[in-house]
C-alpha cells in the first residue's frame, strides 16, 4: 500500500495526466471562415473569358479547315457542345468562387474550396515546409495575390490560397514564418 | 577488409576508374534501346554497295553517345564542401548540384551484374521534399561507397543527436527466404499483372516487326490464325498458354526480386538488402517512417503471405525506384517489424469504426454506373445485343462495395490509428497521429445532405483515406490529429 502511494506520488510529480476529454478539444469546423476577395470573382472571369474565346476560336478553325464537317449538323453540335462546356464551367466556377474561405488559427491554418466536393483542408504550422506569394498577370490588376504553402505531404496540390489582398497575403505569409520558426524550436 | 582507411571527401573526387566499363556499359544499353530496330533493317534489306546515311546515323549515332559518356565521365566529381555535398558534371552542358548534407534523406547502394564484377556500386542520394534534384554517382568502389554512405549519414546523425555518433551498431536478423518461401510467393503472384507484361511486350514486338517489314507479318499471321479457326479447342488452349507463361514470368520475377533476402535490425534502422542479378540494399530509419501497411491477394490471404511496406518520406519518383516490400511469412514477423514504430492497433484500440451503410450504393452509381454504361455502349458496336451483358458489372460493384464496406475498420488509440480494409484481398496500415502532414475533409451534395464525409490523412509517405463516415466523427478525428500535431515534441522525421 505505502509503497504505492508513494509511487503515486513520484509519477505525479513526473508528469500531469489528467483525464483527457476528447470533446474539450478545439474544434476546427466553429472557426469562422473568411470568404476571400469579392475582386477574385473578376479575375475569374476573366481568364474564363479568354479560355472560352481561344475554345470558340479552335472550333471554328477546326469547321473551316476539316471539309467532313461543313455540315450543318456538325457545325451546330460542335458550337453547342463548346457554349455548354464554356457556360457550365463558367457556373462551377462562380459556385467554386463563393465557397473559398479561409481561417488562420493559432497553430494552424483552415482553408476551404470547392463546390462539387467540397474540401477543407487544416494544415498545422508545424508541418509547413515553406510558403510564397504569387501573382499572375490579371491578380496584379485588381492588388490581389495567391498564398502558397508547402508541406511534405505527398499530393502535388500543396495547400493554395487564391484571391487575397495583397498586402494581406504577405502578411499572412510573415506571421506564418514566425510561427515556423517559432514552432520549431522546441521540436528540433 | 581493407575497409577503414579514412577517406578525405574534401577533395574532388572521380569516379572509380573501373567505373568506366560501367558507363560505356550503360551507354551501350541506351544504345541498343534506341537503335535495335534500325539496325534490323540494315540487316534485312536488300543489299546496297554504297554506304549511305542510314548506316552513317547507325554507326554515327551510337558513337557521339558514347564518347559522350566517356568524356562526361572525365568531368564528374563529387566533393563535401563545408555542409553541401557537391557533384559536378558534364563537359558541354554543365551542371552543379549542391546538396545540403542535413537534407539527405537515405543513400542506397545499388549493384547490377558489371557493378559486381568490377567490384564497383552505383549510389543514389535521396533527398527530401518535392525537389527534383537526384543525385546519382554510377561507378563508385564498394568500398568507398560504403565509408562514403556512413560519412553522410552520421554526418546527418551528428546533427540531430550528437551523443550517439560513436556507438557501434549491432544488427539483429529478422527475416530470411528458403527457396520454398521463394517458389510461393512466386505462384501466389498477381498473375494477372504477369499477363500484361507479357501482352505488352507481344503487342510492342508486333509493332516493331510491322514497322520493319511492312504489312507482311501481319498477313502471315491473319492466315495463320484463320487456318486455325476460332474452336473452343483453341481457345483454352490459348487462355493455358498464357497462363502457364504468366505464372513463369511472375516467379521469373519474384526470383529475381526476392533471392538473397535478407532483412536485420540496427540500433538506427532496418538494413534490407535483395536481388539475384542486380543486388538492392536499403537503409530504413526509423524516424523516416511515415506509415506502414501491409496486404496480401485472396491467395495469398489464405496462405497468410503479406507484403509489407514502410512509407518512408520521399518524393515521388524516387520512391518508386527504391520501393521495397518485405514479404512476409510468418505473423509474428509484422509484429516485430511493427515494434519500433508502433504496435497494432485493433487489440489495443479505444474504438472501432466502420463506414457507413449506404456507401455500396453510392459507389455503385457513382463509379458503376458511367463504368458500366461506357463499357456497354463501347461493346455495342462490337457485340451488338450481348453487349447488355456488360451492365453485369453493376452488381458486381454493389458485392465487392458490400464486402468492402464490411471488412473496413478504423481502430483509434491515442498514439496511432490503424485502417483494416479490402475486398478480395486484405491491407492494413498504422499511423501515428504525429506523422501526420494535415488533414482533408471531403464531402460531396450527398454527403453534405447526408452529414457524410470523406477523411483523407496526409503523411509525407502519402495519404490514407477513410471514406463515407459521419460528419461528426471525421470532426473529431481531425480536431483530434490536429491536436495531436500540434502538441508533438517529437519531430515527424
Amino acid at each position: 500500500m505505502l509503497i504505492r502511494v508513494i509511487r503515486g506520488k513520484i509519477a505525479l510529480m513526473d508528469f500531469i495526466n489528467e483525464p483527457f476529454d476528447i470533446r474539450l478539444l478545439p474544434k476546427a469546423e466553429d472557426v469562422p471562415l473568411t470568404p476571400i476577395e469579392k475582386a477574385y470573382l473578376l479575375v475569374i472571369r476573366i481568364e474564363w473569358g479568354i479560355s472560352a474565346t481561344v475554345l470558340l476560336i479552335t472550333g471554328t478553325v477546326l469547321i473551316f479547315s476539316v471539309k467532313s464537317l461543313q455540315h450543318p449538323v456538325w457545325i451546330f453540335s460542335i458550337f453547342a457542345g463548346l457554349i455548354a462546356l464554356a457556360f457550365g464551367y463558367a457556373v462551377v466556377q462562380t459556385k467554386s468562387f463563393s465557397q473559398k474561405a479561409y481561417a488562420l488559427r493559432d497553430k494552424d491554418v483552415i482553408y476551404r474550396s470547392g463546390w462539387i466536393v467540397q474540401k477543407t483542408h487544416t494544415c498545422p504550422f508545424n508541418r509547413i515546409q515553406h510558403s510564397s506569394v504569387t501573382t499572375g498577370f490579371f491578380e496584379r490588376k485588381y492588388g490581389l495575390a495567391t498564398l502558397i504553402l508547402y508541406t511534405a505531404g505527398t499530393d502535388e496540390t500543396d495547400l493554395q490560397i487564391p484571391g487575397l489582398k495583397e498586402a494581406d497575403a504577405y502578411a499572412m505569409k510573415e506571421w506564418i514564418t514566425q510561427q515556423i520558426i517559432h514552432e520549431e524550436q522546441p521540436g528540433a | 577488409m581493407k575497409n577503414n582507411q579514412e577517406h578525405n571527401w574534401n577533395i574532388p573526387q572521380r569516379q572509380a576508374s573501373a567505373g568506366l566499363l560501367v558507363i560505356v556499359y550503360k551507354a551501350l544499353i541506351t544504345v541498343i534501346k534506341v537503335i535495335w530496330p534500325l539496325a534490323l533493317v540494315v540487316i534485312f534489306r536488300e543489299r546496297n554497295k554504297n554506304f549511305d546515311t542510314f548506316e552513317m546515323l547507325l554507326i554515327g549515332v551510337p558513337a557521339i553517345i558514347l564518347i559522350r559518356s566517356v568524356i562526361d565521365f572525365f568531368y564528374f566529381r563529387f566533393y563535401i564542401e563545408k555542409d553541401d555535398l557537391i557533384i559536378k558534371r558534364g563537359f558541354l552542358s554543365k551542371k552543379v548540384i549542391t546538396i545540403p548534407l542535413r537534407k539527405i534523406q537515405s543513400v542506397h547502394i545499388e549493384q547490377n551484374l558489371v557493378h559486381q564484377f568490377l567490384s564497383v556500386a552505383k549510389l543514389t542520394i535521396d533527398t527530401a521534399g518535392s525537389e527534383k534534384s537526384e543525385a546519382e554517382i554510377d561507378a563508385i568502389s564498394i568500398y568507398k561507397a560504403e565509408s562514403f554512405k556512413e560519412f553522410l549519414l552520421k554526418n546527418e546523425k551528428i546533427a540531430k543527436d550528437a551523443e550517439q555518433s560513436g556507438s557501434r551498431e549491432v544488427e539483429i536478423p529478422l527475416i530470411r527466404l528458403s527457396v520454398r518461401d521463394l517458389f510461393k510467393l512466386g505462384l501466389s503472384a498477381n498473375h494477372l499483372q504477369a499477363f500484361f507484361i507479357v501482352l505488352a511486350f507481344g503487342v510492342s514486338m508486333l509493332q516493331n516487326l510491322e514497322e520493319i517489314f511492312g504489312n507482311r507479318v501481319i498477313t502471315l499471321i491473319q492466315e495463320s490464325s484463320s487456318a486455325i479457326g476460332f474452336s473452343i479447342a483453341s481457345v483454352a488452349s490459348l487462355i493455358v498458354f498464357v497462363l502457364i507463361i504468366s505464372v513463369i514470368v511472375s516467379i521469373v520475377k519474384i526470383v529475381l526480386n526476392y533471392s538473397n533476402f535478407n532483412c536485420s535490425e540496427t540500433e538506427q534502422g532496418f538494413r534490407i538488402q535483395t536481388g539475384l542479378i542486380n543486388i538492392r540494399q536499403n537503409f530504413v530509419p526509423f524516424s523516416k517512417i511515415q506509415f506502414i501497411s501491409w496486404q496480401a491477394n485472396w491467395i495469398r490471404c489464405k496462405i497468410g503471405l503479406y507484403m509489407l511496406e514502410f512509407h518512408q518520406a520521399q518524393n515521388e519518383q524516387a520512391k518508386k525506384k527504391q520501393r521495397i516490400r518485405l514479404p512476409i511469412t510468418k505473423r509474428e514477423y509484422v509484429t516485430r517489424l511493427l515494434e519500433p514504430y508502433h504496435q497494432a492497433v485493433k487489440p489495443v484500440a479505444q474504438s472501432v469504426h466502420g463506414i457507413h451503410k449506404i456507401y455500396p450504393i453510392r459507389r455503385m452509381l457513382v463509379t458503376g454506373l458511367p463504368m458500366a454504361l461506357l463499357m456497354a455502349g463501347l461493346a455495342f458496336f462490337w457485340i451488338k445485343e450481348y453487349a447488355v451483358l456488360f451492365l453485369l458489372w453493376l452488381p458486381y460493384a454493389y458485392l465487392i462495395n458490400l464486402v468492402y464496406r464490411k471488412k473496413f475498420r478504423f481502430y483509434v488509440s491515442p498514439e496511432a490509428f490503424q485502417v483494416n480494409s479490402g475486398a478480395w484481398g486484405k491491407k492494413s496500415k498504422i499511423a501515428q497521429w504525429y506523422k501526420i502532414q494535415y488533414v482533408e475533409l471531403r464531402q460531396s451534395f450527398y454527403q453534405r445532405k447526408k452529414q457524410l464525409a470523406t477523411l483523407i490523412i496526409h503523411t509525407a509517405g502519402g495519404k490514407i483515406r477513410v471514406p463515407y463516415i459521419q460528419l461528426d466523427l471525421a470532426r473529431a478525428i481531425q480536431n483530434y490529429s490536429l491536436y495531436k500535431i500540434e502538441t508533438a515534441t517529437k519531430h515527424w522525421m
